[in-house]
């Protein structure tokens, strides 16, 4: 955990060199969807969670930029399902993807996120590989801007046949340096 | 533009708070249970152990306040000159009785091989690999199946086949980048993916490369006690008081698995393991998976 805190400073700290980057951070509640064919209802198993992000965003084509970040995030117990429960877990993430700023009101993130998780109370890990769609909304203005953010993930995991979540999100954008395009 | 999104984003809120309460149900089916305290005595060619009948004993005692049906205990003392075989093991599980939303609980107390077996009490040396446990287990018709095994080198019943990998090695290390590594060329190797039991759920005294102690202060092995100890179980009265459950870590009202473990865990790590030689320990392991079987319902 120590090193996660120092990677996110430090990755905060390198924006500050990068011309014409933004700096960004994301936190979002979400709620959680599992459905496994060895689930006794075809319902799926839902769970709360949350996480945060940040990262940068390099403009490439405009409206089309780079964006790689780091982040936390966690999934709470939920249950119960008949006999049981399903656990909870905590994830760390890198990813990396696509921003395209549709207009002066907001745009969408597309992004391809690496994790690797640790069911509560234990020592169990699973790792997996995960796909973020992330609408976006401006709420003030564009530059430096406040918005308020719809992630939407597909996790590709093992353990279960299908998982994915949904939440709502702030995003906090803050352009460092260069010119905004 | 902007408020009808706001206006939508908070009917999505509200519809996915609401959802997560929609789809739970409490348990609905039975709680078996079969266990074993094997004791070795009058077996020419097998160290006897001595705490292991106190084990299954205890364990049946907690498990009766409950509401577990057919709990069958067997044990060591029970007749000395009939000692238990893999036949008789496997004859005492029921034989596809059980339904779909049971849940049947296997403890066993006893000696475990160095090649991650189960070793009985039969005189000519036989043993239960995890394969053949898991089979019969499957045989039971229960939909959830929860195995807890005090013996030596019992990690070898922790499959981490499949989806998960056990970050807690055989040798205990921290966080180790091994874990990392492995857990990820897993990811992306099909031939590792399948899950042979997802419905079998196994706690471990010991790791794989590992023996597990009984004490004879505590007068249990040392992780039966300290598992007991996280349920509820009052060691001094050999009775369960009712007002406290350690394991039930978020007074939901449900004892899971994984709760049950952790809570043991961190008591035989700070009470036992300080007190004994750092070659000597070992450490309780657990199936991965996301789902977690409810143990008891307080």
């Amino acid at each position: 955990m120590r090193k996660l805190c120092i990677v996110f400073v430090l990755l905060g700290l390198s924006v500050a060199a990068l011309p014409a980057a933004d700096f960004e951070l994301q936190i979002y509640p979400n709620s959680y969807f599992t459905w496994d064919a060895s689930y006794e209802t075809g319902d799926p198993r839902v769970q709360y969670g949350g996480g945060i992000t940040t990262g940068i965003i390099i403009p490439v084509i405009s409206p089309v930029s780079l964006t790689a970040h780091i982040g936390l995030s966690t999934v709470f117990p939920a249950g119960p399902y008949g006999q049981m429960m399903q656990k909870g877990f905590t994830s760390h993430f890198a990813g990396a993807g696509f921003d395209v700023a549709v207009s002066d009101i907001g745009g969408v993130q597309l992004t391809a996120r690496a994790k690797q998780s640790t069911y509560y109370g234990t020592f169990t890990r699973f790792t997996h590989l995960s796909y973020t769609v992330t609408p976006y909304v401006h709420l003030f203005s564009k530059a430096n801007s406040l918005s308020l953010s719809l992630p939407v993930t597909y996790d590709r995991r093992r353990d279960t046949d299908h998982a994915f979540s949904a939440g709502i999100g702030l995003r906090l954008s803050y352009q460092l340096g260069g010119v905004a395009q | 533009m902007k408020r009808s999104l706001i206006a939508i984003t908070a009917a999505i809120l509200l519809s996915l708070t609401i959802s997560c309460s929609l789809f739970t149900y409490p348990p609905a089916g039975e709680f078996h249970a079969v266990l074993y305290g094997l004791d070795y005595q009058d077996i020419s060619n097998k160290s006897p152990l001595i705490q292991t009948v106190n084990d299954a004993s205890d364990f049946k005692q907690y498990l009766d306040y409950f509401d577990y049906h057919n709990i069958e205990l067997f044990n060591g003392t029970d007749d000395p000159t009939s000692p238990y075989s893999s036949d008789d093991i496997f004859g005492s599980l029921p034989d596809n009785t059980l339904k779909k939303s049971d849940t049947f609980l296997f403890y066993l107390a006893g000696h475990g091989s160095q090649d991650g077996k189960i070793v009985t009490e039969s005189e000519s040396n036989e043993v239960i690999s995890p394969e053949e446990l898991f089979s019969e287990l499957d045989g039971t018709g229960a939909g959830t199946i929860v195995v807890i095994l005090d013996i030596c080198y019992s990690g070898a019943f922790v499959l981490d086949d499949g989806y998960d990998t056990d970050g807690l090695p055989d040798s205990y290390g921290d966080d180790s980048p091994e874990a990392y590594q492995e857990s990820w060329s897993k990811y992306f190797d099909p031939a590792s993916s399948e899950r042979s039991y997802p419905n079998i759920h196994v706690i471990s005294a010991a790791g794989s490369a590992e023996e597990s102690l009984e004490d004879y202060e505590l007068e249990n092995g040392a992780f039966t006690y300290y598992l007991l100890d996280a349920l509820g179980y009052d060691h001094a009265e050999n009775t369960v008081p009712g007002y406290s459950y350690p394991a039930d870590r978020n007074s939901d009202g449900y004892i899971t698995l994984s709760e049950a473990y952790k809570e043991a865990f961190d008591r035989f790590q700070s009470e036992f393991l300080s007190g004994i030689p750092s070659d000597s320990r070992y450490y309780p392991h657990i199936t991965g998976g996301p789902g977690d079987p409810i143990l008891v319902v307080l």
